[in-house]
């Protein structure tokens, strides 16, 4: 009879699992006879014999009833997505109501530019009901629609709603407030970098907002867009253009991330000017090194 | 947590991400071993693919849960071994449960050996021995000897101390073969025509 005093070991002999002092110890424990030799090697003997216990096949419907549970899940989670864009459009969502009753605020509040924002709200108010309609009416179209066209349908609908920020986004880039036009930059981020126009308003921001936060902003968000080579350029010319050394800084950073030799001429005539911060001069000298 | 694009963890991620697809890669992994484990403790073909099922449903329920900690394999079991005993408990207080003691062999059972005419006796014995052995000694024994895991490993699937699954496993088959030993002498005794009688110290299933 094997004491339970020598459960480790015991258990351990069983799995293969002792190592070379638990071993030793073992094997002393057995010359010994205080572990039974003859009944662990019985028990190790069954314990290897359970691996032989035969088991049936598994029933053969049962990877056809997984599957049809798995696509049945599927389709509910295609279900959920619809839904959620639905509430997206409709204003619903966090994100987008906080915008536009940002944008409503902001409007309401300015006295000199109430009657011009009015109508610029009042325009992209009537946009917004008319794509809300317009898109409420396509996504019960679709889905009465064939289900196989979900995936170009879900396309169609997210390029809309990148439209639908492009508008917001060039309407707040004319808000008078700093808070409201570096939102407009952040909203910019959730659009596709192919995007002609939101690349030409954040270089508008870059070269004439009179906010460098802003500008700063301007900057960050037209490297997604550097790959077109007019905005490249645009960056360039955009050098001379600035006073401000922190954004004179930002925009070294970027030349060197992007790589771009052209900037080095812009740099070289910023440097003439000899009241220039001394921190920036030596970052611009570095810059050029690098390019 | 292996960054293998193919890892059990990786997928399993993958789903909890909304990728239900890679779901169906896991369960050609791992549904046969799954059935495996359920037909040693439920004995019940039917049964054992109706828990399979309920595994992964539970596996997309919970997927969120899912932290990527640890083996995919230990926590694919747990939720295996909890749902066995949810199953075992519901049964048990429905009546439906069935001591193997009282209702000798299996059905299920009966089936394969049906076919096997020449089964080793010995084999047959230990079968019927590891249906007599308790649930909690006999999920040890099913989890380190067929499955493979270490002890460590089914403390974390059982919800126990690593020293509680050593004392399962060392006192299941020292009670293993104390049974094989007792239904060898009966089936011998049966052989000879002599009566069996029924020995009333035998311990039922127990949990």
């Amino acid at each position: 009879m094997i004491n339970e005093k020598y459960i480790d070991l015991v258990t351990g002999y069983l799995q293969d699992t002792l190592d070379d002092e638990e071993r030793r110890k073992f094997d002393e424990l057995v010359e010994s006879g205080k572990i039974d030799w003859a009944e662990t090697r019985e028990w190790k003997a069954l314990f290897h014999e359970m691996g032989t216990v035969k088991v049936p096949e598994p029933d053969p419907t049962m990877n056809e009833r997984f599957h049809a549970f798995l696509k049945a899940e599927q389709q509910q989670q295609e279900l959920e997505q619809q839904k959620r864009w639905t509430s997206l459009l409709r204003g619903q969502l966090p994100g987008t109501g906080q915008l536009l009753q940002s944008l409503w605020k902001t409007v309401a509040g300015t006295r000199d530019n109430m009657r011009k924002m009015s109508r610029a709200v009042f325009e992209i108010r009537r946009y917004a009901y008319v794509f809300g309609i317009f898109l409420t009416g396509l996504i019960i179209g679709i889905y009465l629609v064939d289900r196989n066209h979900q995936e170009e349908k879900i396309d169609r609908l997210t390029a809309e709603i990148y439209e639908l920020r492009e508008m917001v986004m060039v309407t707040l880039l004319d808000n008078h407030s700093a808070v409201d036009r570096l939102r407009a930059v952040n909203i910019s981020m959730d659009i596709p970098p192919e995007d002609q126009r939101v690349a030409e308003a954040l270089l508008k921001t870059l070269n004439n907002d009179p906010n460098i936060n802003v500008r700063l902003a301007a900057t960050d968000a037209l490297v997604r867009h550097a790959s077109n080579p007019e905005v490249r350029i645009a960056l360039v010319a955009s050098i001379s253009r600035q006073e401000s050394p922190i954004v004179q800084a930002a925009l070294a950073d970027v030349m060197l991330e992007l790589q771009e030799p052209r900037a080095v001429e812009e740099f070289k005539k910023l440097l003439a000017d000899n009241g220039m911060d001394t921190l920036v001069r030596y970052k611009l000298e570095n810059t050029i090194r690098q390019l | 947590m292996t960054f293998d694009s193919t890892s059990d963890n990786t997928l399993m991620v993958k789903v909890k991400n909304g990728d239900l697809e890679k779901l169906g890669l896991l369960f050609e992994r791992y549904h046969r071993r799954l059935f495996g484990f359920f037909y040693r403790l439920t004995s019940r073909r039917d049964l054992s693919s109706d828990l399979v099922q309920d595994v992964f449903e539970r596996i997309l329920k919970y997927r969120n849960s899912y932290t990527g900690e640890g083996e995919f394999s230990s926590w694919i079991f747990c939720i295996a071994r909890n749902l066995y005993s949810d199953q075992y408990h519901r049964m048990k207080q429905n009546g439906e449960y069935e001591n193997p003691e009282e209702s000798g062999f299996s059905r299920d059972k009966e089936e394969i050996h049906r076919d096997e005419y020449d089964e080793s006796g010995d084999r047959m014995l230990l079968e019927q021995a590891l249906d007599r052995l308790d649930s909690e000694k006999k999920q040890a024994l099913i989890l380190s000897r067929i499955e493979g895991f270490r002890y460590r490993e089914i403390a974390e699937i059982t919800g126990c101390s690593e020293s509680l699954v050593k004392v399962r496993i060392f006192r299941g088959l020292k009670e293993l073969k104390e049974i094989v030993a007792k239904l060898g002498k009966e089936e011998k005794r049966d052989r000879s025509g002599k009566t069996t009688k029924t020995d009333p110290d035998t311990k039922s299933n127990m949990f």
